[in-house]
């Protein structure tokens, strides 16, 4: 080998071998890049290629191995109550909602996100439902689910109008305020919102009300009202065992500091 | 103590490709790091995420990317924690969090994957012969230096570089791409 094969053999197997951080392996490349002309780079990202595909072997392997054992076991049935299916889904609003208007992203990223979420959602809970709770009348279930439904569909102008008339069955009606809370902010009633979450802080039901609590943070933060919007998350973030705390301390972490 | 003796034999066992131990390992830290996926907002989306985390946190170790910085219950939440912001919906918001990540999460370069090639890739290096798939795995996969595998498999250091471009030469040419 010629000086110039054995500094790209040493370089790239520096690169291949080395341990070192994220940023010096960046580093490498970059001398790798500039070092080599476009076929020996072409020829280097072939070897990157090997690298990515035996990694992607390897995890198919543990996966195999994984799911060999796991299918030996019987799987039961997973049921999800009517509450938990729409905590669910304030869950996918909220998050789709507040991280996207805390950082106005483009129209066509939250789009593709929210639809991507819709997605999950429908195929792992929706499509497994099993609704519990016979007190429950099967028309407030069936539009209870349509509602849900619209709302995941972006329609959220119908979905109000088949969620709004299930306010009056007793306590159930938090559930749905908390939807029509999600569907308001959608369509961009931020005062119809507010007044749809805001009565839930005081329920007494935790996932309820850590729903709306972190609803009514993304609706400060979306109305500028940056004080308020601090003061809640810091409070959501100093709430032992609140479902959002951490997740409050990350846009606390990220938006004021 | 008793948790960094138990800790040192499954990274013993990892590096030495036993994979007898996956399951147990699946099964041990699968509560733990979903409840703090969960924590995160992470619902119905966890399990999915704790798996992509799983078999990154398996091929990590198994590759000595570990350093034995935390445990790995740590090691694996975290990895869980980068690809829940990660998934959360590839949004811009989380990548500052990702930065601050002192861990290699997967390879984590620049390169842009042509998904097709590597598809084929994964399927032709399993039909290479078995001294082929050894080196080229022992070498991209493990990261061991060419020096190092000359003396293990007692043959000389021009050997086992030409041997590997012959490889790599062998795999090109069972590529349709």
């Amino acid at each position: 080998m010629d000086d110039r094969a054995i500094k790209i053999h040493e370089l790239k197997e520096k690169y291949f071998v080395s341990d070192g951080s994220i940023q010096d392996k960046l580093k490498l490349k970059d001398i790798i890049r500039d070092t080599l002309r476009t076929q020996e780079y072409e020829e280097f990202e072939y070897e990157l290629h090997i690298r990515k595909a035996l990694i992607e072997n390897e995890k198919h392997h543990i996966k195999s191995d994984i799911r060999a054992t796991e299918n030996t076991n019987s799987t039961p049935v997973r049921r999800i109550s009517i509450k938990k299916l729409i905590s669910i889904a304030a869950v996918f609003a909220v998050v789709a909602i507040g991280l996207n208007s805390i950082y106005n992203n483009s129209s066509d990223d939250y789009n593709s996100g929210y639809l991507a979420m819709i997605e999950d959602y429908q195929s792992e809970s929706l499509g497994k439902l099993s609704v519990r709770g016979a007190a429950i009348s099967d028309s407030y279930i069936d539009s209870l689910k349509q509602g849900i439904d619209l709302s995941l569909q972006e329609d959220y102008t119908k979905s109000k109008e088949l969620l709004r008339p299930l306010l009056g069955y007793g306590d159930r009606h938090e559930l749905v305020n908390l939807h029509l809370g999600i569907d308001e902010f959608m369509i961009g009633n931020y005062q119809g919102a507010e007044r749809n979450i805001k009565i839930l802080l005081s329920s007494e039901d935790d996932s309820i009300r850590e729903e709306a609590e972190m609803l009514l943070a993304q609706l400060y933060i979306k109305e500028a009202a940056d004080d308020q919007a601090k003061s809640l998350l810091i409070k959501l973030s100093e709430t032992h065992n609140h479902k959002y705390a951490i997740m409050a301390k990350e846009i606390l972490k990220n938006k004021y500091q | 103590m008793q948790t960094i003796i138990d800790e040192e034999h499954i990274i013993q066992h990892l590096i030495a490709d036993d994979n007898s131990i996956i399951n147990g390992l699946y099964h041990k830290y699968k509560k733990g790091c979903l409840y703090s996926l969960q924590q995160l907002g992470a619902d119905n989306v966890a399990e999915d995420i704790f798996q992509e985390a799983f078999l990154s946190f398996v091929v990590n170790v198994k590759r000595g990317k570990f350093r034995g910085e935390s445990k790995l219950s740590t090691y694996i939440n975290t990895i869980a924690k980068y690809k829940f912001f990660n998934h959360s919906k590839k949004r811009k918001p989380w990548t500052e969090d990702i930065s601050e990540l002192e861990i290699v999460v997967d390879e984590n370069d620049d390169t842009t994957y042509d998904s097709e090639r590597i598809k084929e890739l994964t399927f032709k290096l399993e039909a290479l012969d078995e001294k082929c798939k050894t080196l080229l795995r022992s070498f991209y996969f493990k990261g061991m230096d060419l020096k190092h595998l000359s003396t293990e498999m007692g043959i000389s250091y021009d050997f086992i570089r030409q041997k590997k471009s012959r490889c790599i030469k062998k795999l090109k040419n069972s590529m349709t791409k």
